[in-house]
């Protein structure tokens, strides 16, 4: 097996070799909405992984707990294997300790709890439609968001005394050392809040999400990473289609068509540049890959691993990203 | 022309010809707590269904949309079709018009919206824990239920108590959707009436009332309800099966309901041999007639009967493989 490779003498190959043992800790693979049909269904997913060499998946679902996704793709699916995390969110009243204990204890049990993704404060708050070629925040654009929505959105208090809920939900995740917490799609300050509170709780295992993570500086970065935080990035953060697409919202009202008009975006050389400069030992890659426009996850790893190559990071360096940090924040065993 | 089985002239095979193309409606397959783990997976269901040539089964998920674990199989298994239903629950918050959109546009989507189970205020109040040998519902036992759980059980409002707008906008998706059905869910005998006129007056076109619900009606009540075109449910839980305390929907422990140890047969029998004590038992199903499970079947519930009520592992071995085997003069 190549181990390395030099500037004048790459190979083909090395991509597909790194992918053995690596691991997509965010892959979306359904069930999602009829209106936005993903790539492939989870069982698709954990077979072309597993033909990969890969050792495992977290599946992510928008609309809760992906622990029994995991299940029944591990009761069919022999040779890898995969697992469920825990997005909070509207349909389950936002936060609700009754949905996390429920995610924490169903079949094998979710590995993450998650702040969640378009339902934190900080995303129903940003999300937009476009109104005469301006983007309008939902909020702004439909009174109804308000009082439905954002009304229950998850928000971190950034400073003062914390609710009930809240305390409960950070005591079963710290009671759950094999479960880390995901900040999910909460604000920079509130991402800083959630890590004071984690050390207060005495949670072993924390992931700053990649949105989140973008919202924080490099100074900010480094002084989490210093502390034991993992930091997140994935692929979509520079590779993705963008259209416009339900994914958490029936209404087609509510698609968030942010990504329809130009935007200033951290491009993959300063997304490259912002890992080069924390270290990458305190990161954990994957794709968030999973609509249909989008490559399969699998794929989406590679073409990860292969940029990650272009931008001169190391084969170990890379694994260290994608298969052993991974897999320390998931509980697996080093390999 | 009604044609009966011919009273001197049963057969073993008929039950199953009668299988072919009959469809549960009714399967509850997981996912699932792992206090309580299902009999098999969903796939494995639809497998078996399949292979009994059953038209189709429908997935209930007590902790909300089986539409996804309909889709699931149905792309897993290719050549077999089931439906999931949506169930309202405490983890979805109650009466959540969100939740059940979603539910209706999600995988497959749901064919019926129910009230829920555990989640009802009729069950949520009913349900009990046992205190000092005497049943007493959760929300005077237990510290913070009545507050985080009942406060957001779903109730219907009976004659003159005003509509909330979730359960009018809840009715209203039902109706644009013929193919969806309203399940009554788990709620009282006046609460299932009231749902009926609420749902007819909104437009919906099929309603059932869910099997505990029509055990509460009495049989004018009923007859109405199908002279209105109104679906009715029966269940063989209703009378199949040992009634045990099983973690079904809550996490905790002390929020199993505990009506079976002072009703259940099943517990006063396994509570008759624990008084006694394992060790000259010997357990046999004395099954065989056509109307039950195999006598492997049989065995296999006895069994884990008894590891749910406590006893160990050697001494289910000890009642159900080695005294059988000292019995019988086996090594």
């Amino acid at each position: 097996m190549t181990t390395t490779e030099t500037f004048y003498n790459r190979s083909m190959e090395l991509p597909a070799e790194l992918l053995v043992g690596a691991i997509d800790s965010h892959v979306h693979a359904g069930p999602v909405l009829r209106s936005n049909p993903g790539h492939q269904d989870p069982f698709e997913v954990a077979i072309e992984a597993r033909e990969a060499g890969m050792r495992a998946i977290v599946y992510y679902d928008v609309f809760g707990w992906a622990s029994g996704t995991a299940w029944m793709v591990n009761r069919h699916v022999p040779g890898i294997k995969t697992y469920g995390g825990y997005l909070m969110n509207s349909c389950h009243g936002g936060l609700n300790p009754r949905s996390v204990r429920t995610a924490l204890y169903m079949e094998e049990g979710c590995r993450f709890i998650s702040f969640g993704s378009h339902c934190t404060y900080f995303s129903a708050s940003r999300e937009s439609t476009i109104i005469d070629g301006q983007l309008v925040p939902f909020k702004d654009a439909y009174p109804e968001f308000v009082k439905e929505e954002l009304s229950r959105a998850v928000r971190i208090p950034t400073e003062g005394p914390i609710s009930d809920e809240l305390a409960e939900i950070l005591q079963m995740v710290a009671d759950h050392p094999d479960v880390y917490l995901n900040t999910g799609h909460v604000s920079g300050e509130e991402v800083m809040r959630i890590l004071d509170l984690a050390e207060e709780f005495k949670i072993q295992k924390v992931l700053i999400a990649h949105p989140a993570r973008q919202q924080l500086s490099i100074e900010q970065q480094k002084d989490a990473a210093r502390r034991g935080f993992f930091l997140e990035g994935c692929l979509v953060d520079w590779l993705y289609p963008h259209a416009p697409r339900t994914h958490y919202y029936v209404e087609k009202k509510y698609m968030d068509r942010s990504g329809d008009l130009p935007r200033m975006r951290r491009s993959a050389a300063q997304w490259m540049a912002d890992i080069r400069e924390v270290g990458p030992e305190y990161f954990v890659l994957g794709t968030d890959y999973g609509i249909r426009a989008a490559p399969s996850a699998v794929q989406g790893m590679r073409t990860l691993i292969t940029t990650l190559l272009d931008y001169e990071f190391t084969p170990d360096e890379i694994r260290t990203m994608t298969a052993h940090n991974p897999a320390r924040l998931i509980g697996l065993d080093p390999l | 022309m009604a044609t009966y089985e011919p009273f001197y002239n049963r057969t073993m095979e008929l039950p199953e010809e009668l299988l072919v193309g009959a469809i549960d409606s009714h399967v509850h397959a997981g996912p699932v707590l792992r206090s309580n783990p299902g009999h098999f997976d969903p796939i494995q269901v639809a497998e078996m269904a399949r292979a009994a040539g059953m038209r189709t089964i429908l997935y209930y998920d007590v902790f909300g949309w089986a539409s996804g674990t309909a889709w699931m199989v149905n792309r897993f298994l290719k050549d077999f079709r089931t439906y999931g239903g949506y169930l309202m629950n405490s983890s979805h918050d109650g009466m959540n018009p969100r939740a059940v959109r979603t539910a209706l546009n999600l995988g497959e989507g749901c064919r019926m919206i129910s009230f829920g189970s555990h989640c009802t205020y009729h069950s949520a109040s009913t349900e009990s824990t046992l205190v000092d040998g005497k049943l007493v519902p959760f929300k005077d036992a237990i510290p913070g239920f009545a507050e985080k759980e009942l406060s957001r059980a779903i109730r219907i409002p009976l004659d003159g108590e005003p509509v909330p707008d979730a359960l009018k906008e809840i009715l209203d998706m039902v109706a644009e959707r013929p193919e969806v059905y309203l399940n009554t869910g788990h709620v009282s005998g006046a609460e299932a009436l009231r749902v009926v006129e609420l749902a007819q007056a909104a437009g919906i076109k099929k309603i059932l009332v869910a099997h505990p619900a029509r055990a509460l009606l009495t049989v004018e009540e009923q007859k109405n309800l199908a002279a209105k075109g109104v679906f009715l449910e029966a269940c063989a839980v209703d009378f199949g099966g040992p009634w045990m305390p099983q973690t079904h929907y809550y996490v905790e422990r002390e929020l199993m309901d505990m009506g079976a140890v002072v009703h259940g047969r099943a517990m006063s029998w396994l509570q008759g041999i624990r008084d006694v004590g394992p060790e000259q038992f010997v357990l046999a199903t004395d099954y065989g007639v056509r109307v039950l499970p195999s006598p492997i079947e049989g065995m296999r519930m006895m069994i884990s009967m008894l590891l749910y009520f406590g006893f160990s592992i050697e001494e289910v071995q000890t009642m159900t493989a080695h005294n059988p085997a000292r019995l019988i003069g086996l090594d």
